[in-house]
C-alpha cells in the first residue's frame, strides 16, 4: 500500500473520529444545554409565579381570611362518617331547631362518587312544621347532606297538622374534610312555615274541636229575645247570654239579626267551610 | 526514499576498501564533487578479524602526576584505543546531512532466488526456506522482488548489515541527522548504471568489476544484463597477467561467447593492467568505464581523471542510481531495514488525502467552534441554572407561607368543587315545600294530601275548592303535568281532587356558594376601599376614569358565529370577567387562552383580561396579557394602545407618552379618539 493511500486512510479515519467526536460532544453539550434551558425556563416560570404570589401575599391573606369565613359560614364536607356520627348530627340539628321529633333511623347503603357517602333512611310521623324545619336544616346547614328522596303524606283529619314522612339522606365525606365534632351551627335562611300545606281544610266528618268554654255553643242553645242589634240566648246550662253582631261563638260568629222575622244567623265552620246556622225566637230545641 | 534528492553521498565498503562519492544535481545536470576512499585494516564482514571500529572508550586511564612526567613511556592500550576510525576518517569531513545516503550490502549475505514471483502471503515462507533460521527468527532480513532480463527474481539480504551499523554508529556518535536513500547490491546498481551507459548498443559487452573484494564480470547483450560471472581472483593486488588469465578463465567457462567489448573498472585497475588486457584480448575492445553524464567540478578536474573515476566506479554508480531511483532503467531494489525506512518516512498525501485533510480541517474547525459554543452555552445555562436555583430556593423559603395558604385554598377549592358536584341537582325540598306553602296559601282553599317521588319525578296530590288553582299549582313546578282532576261534594261545597306530576326543581347551589363568596369578598373590599379612600383622597383626583362601555372591547357577532362552540366559553369568560369574583375570570381567561391560541376571539379575551387586571390594579399582569397585542397592528391595536398607555401611566412609567403619541398620530379619527384625547387632557401632557 502506498504511503499516500495509507495516509488518506488515516486521514479518513481521523475525519470519521473527528466527526463522531464532534457530533457526540456537541450533542452531549447541546442536550445538556437544552436540559438546563428547560430547567431554567421552568425555574423562571416558577420565579415569576413566586414573584406574583409574593407581590400578592396581602391579597392571598385576604383570600385566606375569606376562605376561613366561608369555611365557617358556608358548606363543608365531613372528613369521616358513620351511622353514629350522622345520628349524633341529627340530634344536634334537633337541638339547634329546638324541636322534638320522633323518627326511625337506619343505615341503608354506602358508596363513592365525588366523595364517599353513606345513605340513611329516616321515617316517622310528626308536625309538618317540624318536618319543614328539619328539611331546611338538613339542606342549608354547613354539613353536606343531600336528601335523596322525600315522601310526605297528610295524616288523619283528627290530626290534620301532622304528617307521615320518610327521608332518604346521604352524608358525604372526604379525606381532608372537617372533623364532625367541630361543626357548629350555621345561619340558615328563614323558613316560611306560617301555612301548613298538608292540613286538610274540608272534611265530611268534623274532627274533634276544642273551643273556649266561655264561648256559646249554639247546638243546644235557645233564642229567647231579639232587638235591633242584640240578641238574648239561653245556653245548655240555662244561662242567658247577650250577643251583638260579629260576636264570637264556638266555631263561628253572629252574622245577622232580623228582628222582624225573629231570626238570627250565625256563621259556623265545622266541616272546613263556613255554613249558615239560623235560630228563630222561641224555637223549640 | 526521496524521489528527487539533490545530493547523494554513496558509501561503499568492498573488502579492505571504503569509498565515498558525492554526487549532486544542479539544473538537471549531475556533478561529481567528491570521490575518495580509505583503507580498512580489515574487511567489515570478516568475522575472524578484530573489530575494526572500536567504540569510544568509556574510561580514559587516569595518570597521576608522577606518571604524567614519564610521557615518553609507550603504552599499547592507549595507542590502540585512540586510533582513528576509518568511517570517521572518511565521513566526518563531509556534510552528509545535506544529501541522502546510499550504501551497498554485502554480497556474501545475499541470496538470489531465480525465476520466482513471490506474492506477499508467500514471502515469509520462501524467505524461511532460503535463509538461516536464526536470521529469519531475529527478523534480520530484507527482500526485493526484481525483474532481471525479463525474469522475476527474489533477492534476499540476511544477517547483520555491518556496513550500515558502522554508519549508524558514526551517526549516533556525531549526533548527525542522516537520511538513508538506498542500500543496494553491487551487481544491481552496477548493472543499472551500465545499462544506461550502453543503451542502444547492439553488442555483447562485459563489464569487468575488479574491486578489493567484489570481482565479477557482468554480461550484457544488446543493452540487457544477462548474468554475473565470478572471477576467481583472490590476490589483493594481482599482476595484470594473473588478472587476464582469471578473466579469460571466467569468460571461457561461461556459456557466453567472447564479448565484443570489455569495460573495466574497480579499485585494482591500473593503466598498466589496462594496456596488458588490451594487448591480450585483442581484437576485443577493452576500455575503462566512463561517466559521460557526470561533470567533475572544476577544482577537482585534474585529480579526477578517467582512471581515477573508473577505480571508484562502485560508489559513483551507486550515487547515480540513488540520485534518480525512479528512473526506468533502474531496478527497484532496496535492502534498507524497514525500521530505517519507516523512521524516515515523511507525511505525504495525494489528492484524496488533500480532500480528507481539507474536510478534516473544515470539520475540526466547525466542531471546535460549535463545541466551544456549546460548552459556552452549556456553562452559561448551568451558571444561570445555579443562579436561578439559588434564587428559587430563597423565594420558596419566602413563599412558604404562600404555599401553605395556596395549599389550603386549593384544598378548599377542591372541596368546594366536590361540594358543588355533590349538590348539583340536589336538595330542592325546602324550596319546593316553601313554594307550595306560599302558593297554597294564596289560593284558598287548598291542601296537599301526598308528596312523593317516582322515577325521578315529583308526584303531588291534593284538594282545592277552586279548580283554577290546580293550574296555578302546576305553574310553579317545572315540566308539570296535571294528571288528574276529579270533583266531589262535601257539605254543599265542590272539592277538586287533583294530581300533578312534575320534574324535581333544581337549586343552583354552585351559584349560591359563589354568591356567598362574592358577598364576603365585597364586604371585605368595601371595608378596604373605605380605608384607602380616607388615606388617598389626593390621588383619586388625578386618576383616570374607567373606560365607558363603548370603549370596552367585545367580540363581534360574526366572530362569535364563526367561533362555533367557542362562543359558549367566551360568554362564560365574559360573565366571569364582569362578575365581582377576583379569581373566576383568571381561571376562565387563562383556560381560554391556553386552549384556543388560534381563536379569533383570543385578542378580545386578552384585552378583557388585561382590562380587568387594570381595574384590579394588578398592572404587571395587565401588561403581560396586553403585550402580545402590541406586536401586530390589527383592528384591536388602538384598544391595546389605549389600555397600555393607561397601565403605563398607572405604574408611573413614562412610556405612556409614546403610546398616547401613537394614538394621537395614527388614530385621530378612531372612535376611541375622544377617550384618549380626554386622557391626555387629564394627564396634562
Amino acid at each position: 500500500m502506498q504511503n499516500t493511500t495509507r495516509n488518506s486512510i488515516i486521514l479518513a479515519v481521523l475525519l470519521i473520529m473527528v466527526l463522531a467526536l464532534g457530533i457526540t460532544v456537541t450533542r452531549r453539550f447541546n442536550s445538556g444545554s437544552e436540559e438546563y434551558i428547560r430547567k431554567n425556563q421552568s425555574a423562571e416560570a416558577n420565579l415569576k409565579q413566586l414573584d406574583y404570589q409574593l407581590s400578592k401575599i396581602d391579597s392571598l391573606r385576604t383570600q385566606y381570611g375569606i376562605q376561613q369565613l366561608v369555611t365557617q359560614q358556608s358548606k363543608l364536607i365531613l372528613g369521616a362518617d358513620s351511622p353514629t356520627i350522622t345520628y349524633q348530627y341529627l340530634l344536634k340539628l334537633l337541638r339547634w331547631m329546638d324541636r322534638q321529633m320522633i323518627f326511625d333511623f337506619a343505615l341503608s347503603e354506602g358508596g363513592a362518587e365525588q366523595a364517599n357517602w353513606h345513605e340513611y333512611v329516616i321515617s316517622g310521623r310528626g308536625l309538618y312544621k317540624d318536618l319543614l324545619h328539619l328539611t331546611a336544616n338538613l339542606e342549608h346547614q354547613k354539613t353536606i347532606i343531600t336528601i335523596e328522596e322525600l315522601a310526605i303524606g297528610s295524616d288523619t283529619v283528627a290530626a290534620s297538622d301532622t304528617v307521615s314522612y320518610s327521608l332518604i339522606i346521604r352524608t358525604h365525606f372526604k379525606e381532608g374534610g372537617m372533623e364532625p365534632d367541630t361543626i357548629e351551627k350555621g345561619d340558615i335562611p328563614r323558613v316560611y312555615d306560617s301555612f301548613t300545606a298538608f292540613k286538610t281544610r274540608i272534611y265530611d266528618t268534623p274532627p274533634p274541636q276544642e273551643h273556649d268554654p266561655r264561648l256559646l255553643n249554639i247546638d243546644n242553645a235557645q233564642l229567647i229575645g231579639i232587638s235591633a242589634n242584640k240578641i238574648f240566648i239561653r245556653d245548655e246550662n240555662r244561662v242567658i247570654r247577650i250577643l251583638s253582631l260579629n260576636d264570637r261563638i264556638a266555631g263561628g260568629y253572629l252574622y245577622s239579626i232580623d228582628p222582624n222575622q225573629g231570626k238570627v244567623t250565625f256563621k259556623v265552620d265545622t266541616f272546613g267551610v263556613w255554613e249558615n246556622r239560623t235560630l228563630f225566637i222561641n224555637q223549640p230545641n | 526514499m526521496q524521489k528527487h534528492p539533490r545530493q547523494v553521498f554513496s558509501i561503499v565498503e568492498d573488502g579492505h576498501g571504503l569509498s565515498l562519492a558525492h554526487v549532486f544535481r544542479e539544473n538537471n545536470q549531475l556533478y561529481i564533487d567528491i570521490v575518495e576512499s580509505v583503507k580498512l585494516d580489515a574487511p567489515v564482514y570478516l568475522e575472524s578479524e578484530k573489530n575494526p571500529t572500536p567504540e569510544t572508550p568509556d574510561q580514559i586511564p587516569v595518570v597521576d602526576d608522577a606518571e604524567s612526567i614519564a610521557l615518553d613511556e609507550f603504552d599499547d592500550n592507549i595507542k590502540e584505543d585512540y586510533r582513528v576510525d576509518p568511517y570517521d576518517n572518511l565521513l566526518s569531513p563531509h556534510q552528509l546531512k545535506w544529501g541522502v545516503i546510499a550504501l551497498n550490502v554485502n554480497e556474501e549475505n545475499l541470496v538470489r532466488v531465480r525465476d520466482i514471483s513471490v506474492k506477499r502471503k508467500n514471502l515469509r515462507r520462501i524467505v524461511r526456506e532460503s535463509i538461516d533460521d536464526a536470521d529469519f527468527r531475529t527478523g534480520t532480513w530484507q527482500s526485493s522482488q526484481l525483474r532481471i532480463s525479463s525474469k522475476e527474481e527474489l533477492w534476499i539480504l540476511h544477517g547483520r548489515n555491518k556496513h550500515l551499523e558502522q554508519i549508524l554508529t558514526y551517526q549516533s556518535r556525531n549526533r548527525a541527522k542522516l537520511y538513508y536513500q538506498i542500500a543496494d547490491a553491487h551487481d544491481i546498481y552496477m548493472a543499472d548504471y551500465f545499462k544506461q551507459l550502453i543503451q542502444g548498443l547492439e553488442k555483447r559487452i562485459m563489464l569487468v568489476c575488479l574491486g578489493q573484494e567484489y570481482r565479477k564480470i557482468l554480461v550484457f547483450e544488446n543493452g540487457t544484463w544477462l548474468d554475473s560471472l565470478s572471477v576467481q581472483l583472490t590476490h589483493q593486488e594481482p599482476e595484470p597477467d594473473v588478472v587476464y588469465s582469471k578473466l579469460s578463465l571466467a569468460i571461457d567457462s561461461s556459456p557466453y561467447n567472447n564479448p565484443d567489448a570489455l569495460v573495466v573498472c574497480g579499485d585494482i585497475v591500473t593503466e598498466e593492467m589496462l594496456d596488458y588486457l588490451r594487448s591480450q584480448f585483442d581484437p576485443i575492445e577493452v576500455s575503462l568505464m566512463g561517466f559521460p553524464q557526470l561533470v567533475v567540478t572544476s577544482h577537482k578536474a585534474e585529480t579526477y581523471e578517467p582512471i581515477y573515476l573508473a577505480k571508484h566506479a562502485l560508489p559513483i554508480a551507486l550515487a547515480v542510481k540513488a540520485i534518480n531511483p525512479e528512473a526506468s532503467y533502474n531496478t527497484h531494489s532496496n535492502f534498507l531495514p524497514n525500521y530505517i525506512m519507516e523512521g524516515q518516512k515523511v507525511f505525504k498525501i495525494a489528492w484524496h488525502g488533500f480532500i480528507f485533510l481539507i474536510l478534516l480541517f473544515i470539520f475540526t474547525t466547525y466542531y471546535t467552534t460549535s463545541t466551544l459554543k456549546s460548552i459556552s452555552e452549556y456553562n452559561r445555562s448551568k451558571q444561570e441554572n445555579g443562579r436561578l436555583e439559588i434564587l428559587l430556593a430563597q423565594k420558596r423559603t419566602d413563599a412558604q407561607e404562600i404555599q401553605e395558604i395556596n395549599n389550603s385554598l386549593q384544598t378548599h377549592q377542591e372541596n368546594l368543587e366536590a361540594i358543588k358536584l355533590i349538590l348539583d341537582k340536589k336538595n330542592p325540598w325546602t324550596m319546593v315545600l316553601e313554594k307550595l306553602n306560599r302558593t297554597l296559601r294564596s289560593h284558598p282553599t287548598s291542601w296537599i294530601q301526598s308528596f312523593t317521588q317516582e322515577s325521578g319525578r315529583l308526584n303531588i296530590t291534593g284538594s282545592t275548592t277552586n279548580r283554577n288553582n290546580v293550574v296555578a299549582f302546576a305553574d310553579i313546578l317545572p315540566d308539570a303535568q296535571i294528571k288528574r282532576v276529579a270533583s266531589s261534594r262535601v257539605r254543599n261545597t265542590t272539592l277538586w281532587q287533583f294530581e300533578i306530576n312534575s320534574a324535581i326543581p333544581e337549586v343552583n347551589w354552585a351559584e349560591e356558594i359563589d354568591r356567598e363568596f362574592e358577598r364576603l369578598w365585597t364586604e371585605h373590599e368595601a371595608s378596604k376601599s373605605n380605608d384607602t379612600n380616607q388615606n388617598n383622597n389626593v390621588d383619586e383626583n388625578n386618576s383616570l376614569q374607567l373606560l365607558p362601555s363603548s370603549a370596552i372591547l367585545v367580540a363581534s357577532s360574526d366572530d362569535l358565529q364563526r367561533s362555533g362552540d367557542l362562543a359558549a366559553d367566551y360568554r362564560a369568560f365574559i360573565s366571569a370577567v364582569e362578575s365581582r369574583s377576583p379569581w373566576q375570570y383568571r381561571e376562565k381567561g387563562q383556560e381560554f387562552i391556553s386552549k384556543n391560541r388560534d381563536s379569533i376571539l383570543l385578542p378580545v379575551v386578552r384585552w378583557r383580561m388585561a382590562y380587568r387586571f387594570y381595574v384590579d390594579k394588578q398592572y404587571s399582569f395587565a401588561t403581560q396579557y396586553l403585550e402580545p397585542m402590541l406586536r401586530s397592528r390589527d383592528k384591536y391595536y388602538p384598544y391595546a394602545l389605549l389600555l397600555a398607555a393607561r397601565v403605563a401611566y398607572a405604574q408611573g412609567d413614562r412610556s405612556y407618552n409614546e403610546f398616547y403619541r401613537r394614538l394621537r398620530n395614527d388614530y385621530a379619527l378612531h372612535p376611541l379618539s375622544t377617550i384618549f384625547m380626554n386622557d391626555i387632557r387629564v394627564i396634562g401632557d
